[in-house]
């Protein structure tokens, strides 16, 4: 099936095998004109199926059989995201939640409490809300990042058709206190590649790297120390406005 | 001597980057992070050459450096190299 839908202010077709990539983009779907289209094969599907088995190994997990039309989302998102390189736009693994009209990026490895830390600001910052809880889209612009909303957020499904200006990416670690202190992009650097999504293509990688460094120039950087108590959600939040 | 995998290296404005890529990007998951000497030695790497060859190219480049300190460098960082297993000799 053939349908368009719209991430990142830009209009993309989407050529599937299974409909079920259709529902999920319901709340993004569009009638303007793409501006480039991706179709998936089944070879796509192979890819992402093969893609996922190497990653349980080089994790030492066991595979997962995932079905073909979860595979097929995975493969849109891929070529959505290579595509967007050249609209500035790049994909970060982290959960973006928007407070007071801006939008604030916790990253971290898996298991360390994105999701957890973001259901606190949503429970003791007022009028907060999350845009994206695992796979948002970045917007480098000569002003400002900007934080989109997408249809892939991982398990939880939490996202909203919505945008905001990114003010801050806070790298999250567990402590027993909670602390959060401004880092340098040099230092973010190595965690910043490792939460893009990485093309293979030399020059899509170049243009990844060459929007990492703008990003480095134009957003805030924090690590936060936190345990799970509501406290964490007030000291980050503090901490990236009056720090 | 040679890199073992297709790398792209670039300038991040505080320091060097480099990632694997192409059909290399998957056996190495990492990133360097590098200063200009380390970045050069990269680059001199990506085709066939000698210790010998970058020690010259290095000492053209930085002509104030003595040869017992562009050795050191170089010998340090081929050392790092090997360690992660991403030269070929």
């Amino acid at each position: 099936m053939f349908f368009k839908i719209k991430l990142a202010d830009v209009t993309i077709g989407v050529r599937s095998l299974y409909d079920g990539i259709f529902e999920m983009c319901r709340d993004y779907i569009s009638e303007q004109d793409a501006s480039f289209t991706v179709s998936i094969s089944q070879s796509d599907i192979d890819f992402e199926r093969k893609k996922s088995a190497d990653e349980a190994a080089f994790e030492r997990r066991p595979p997962v059989e995932y079905p073909d039309p979860y595979l097929e989302t995975l493969a849109v998102y891929r070529k959505i995201a290579a595509g967007l390189l050249d609209h500035n736009v790049m994909l970060m693994h982290g959960s973006a939640v928007c407070a007071g009209g801006q939008a604030y990026l916790f990253t971290a490895p898996s298991g360390v409490g994105k999701t957890t830390h973001s259901r606190l600001w949503l429970e003791n910052i007022e009028g907060s809300f999350i845009i994206n809880g695992d796979k948002p889209l970045i917007k480098v612009s000569d002003a400002c990042c900007t934080v989109y909303g997408t249809p892939w957020a991982g398990k939880e499904g939490v996202h909203q058709n919505t945008s905001a200006p990114l003010k801050a990416v806070c790298f999250l670690g567990r402590g027993a206190e909670n602390s959060i202190a401004e880092v340098g992009f040099s230092e973010i650097v190595p965690y910043l590649f490792q939460q893009v999504h990485r093309p293979a293509s030399p020059d899509a990688m170049r243009k990844t790297m060459n929007l990492i460094k703008e990003f480095g120039t134009k957003v805030k950087f924090y690590r936060l120390a936190c345990n799970m108590e509501p406290q964490a959600a007030l000291t980050a939040y503090e901490g990236m406005n009056n720090g | 001597m040679k890199l073992k995998y297709e790398f792209l290296i670039m300038d991040m404005g505080e320091g060097f980057s480099a990632v694997a890529v192409g059909e290399d990007a998957g056996k190495f998951h990492g990133m360097l992070q590098l200063n200009a000497v380390s970045a050069d030695i990269m680059e001199q790497l990506k085709e066939e050459t000698t210790p010998y060859k970058v020690h010259a190219y290095l000492k053209e480049k930085y002509p104030e450096s003595t040869d017992d300190e562009i050795g050191n460098t170089l010998a340090g960082f081929l050392t790092t190299l090997s360690r992660l297993g991403l030269l070929s000799r």
